[in-house]
């Protein structure tokens, strides 16, 4: 687990610039991860440059429906787009993929 | 998951022994459904987070769970179960169902976190119907439970 890594805008910035996913700014910020033109998954990431602890860490990873190995992939870099869209589809759809 | 507390019980933390969730706990949700919730007292529930945090405090790596029957600006006819542990310097407050958390310096402002996040994917959910199968069960679930 790179928790250790990244803060709560790293994963902000993230999830904006390789999943394309939109904040919604309330008292934390919200986004909604679109799969097939479907909301498939929903993120909270809190607001400055807060340190994530374990298990919110765990508990983003689940949100976007990832393991913890996958979510430090997404963040280090190896797990683009592409690669996120085609987890998701094995979860949602297995019978399609 | 270290031993569950549980802080929904009205008697002193300090009287009875952690215990885990029974099995029929699930179901017994379904037998009250329908019916209005009893809404313990602010002061009653507010005591009762103070002695759950100072529970966590000294026994370390434990978890409680609670039950969430107000949200900000809305009220829930059936209480949606949450789990709250400690996570480093803080807190996390998690729903059971759904994939939702709250952080915290302390466990209210876990709970407190949560409620907002719980209300906040209610007005996502009524927006549209354009969801995966997985978060329009979401919506039927918070749908029964949540009154305007």
């Amino acid at each position: 687990m790179k928790n250790a890594s990244f803060n709560t805008h790293d994963v902000k910035k993230c999830c904006e610039n390789k999943l394309n996913i939109e904040f919604r700014s309330g008292k934390e910020f919200n986004g909604w991860y679109y799969h097939r033109n479907k909301k498939a998954a929903r993120i909270t990431v809190s607001k400055g440059r807060k340190p994530i602890h374990p298990k919110t860490y765990k508990t983003m990873a689940k949100q976007l429906k990832l393991t913890v190995e996958q979510f430090d992939d997404l963040l280090e870099c190896p797990l683009e787009k592409q690669g996120y869209d085609k987890i998701l589809g094995s979860i949602l759809m297995p019978a399609f993929n | 998951m270290g031993k569950l507390i549980d802080l929904a019980s009205s008697t002193s933390l300090e009287a009875r022994s952690a215990r885990t969730i029974p099995r029929d706990y699930f179901e017994r949700e379904r037998i009250h459904e329908g019916q209005p919730t009893e809404m313990p007292h602010l002061q009653e529930l507010e005591n009762r987070f103070i002695a759950l945090e100072q529970r966590l405090i000294r026994t370390g790596m434990t978890a409680g769970y609670v039950k969430i029957n107000l949200l900000p600006s809305k009220q829930l006819k059936i209480p949606l179960d949450a789990i709250v542990e400690p996570d480093n310097a803080g807190f996390i407050a998690r729903t059971t169902d759904i994939p939702l958390y709250g952080y915290g310096d302390d466990p209210i402002e876990a709970i407190d976190a949560l409620k907002c996040e719980i209300e906040s994917l209610y007005n996502d959910l009524m927006e549209d119907d354009q969801f995966t199968e997985d978060w329009l069960r979401i919506k039927g679930f918070l749908r029964e439970r949540i009154i305007e």
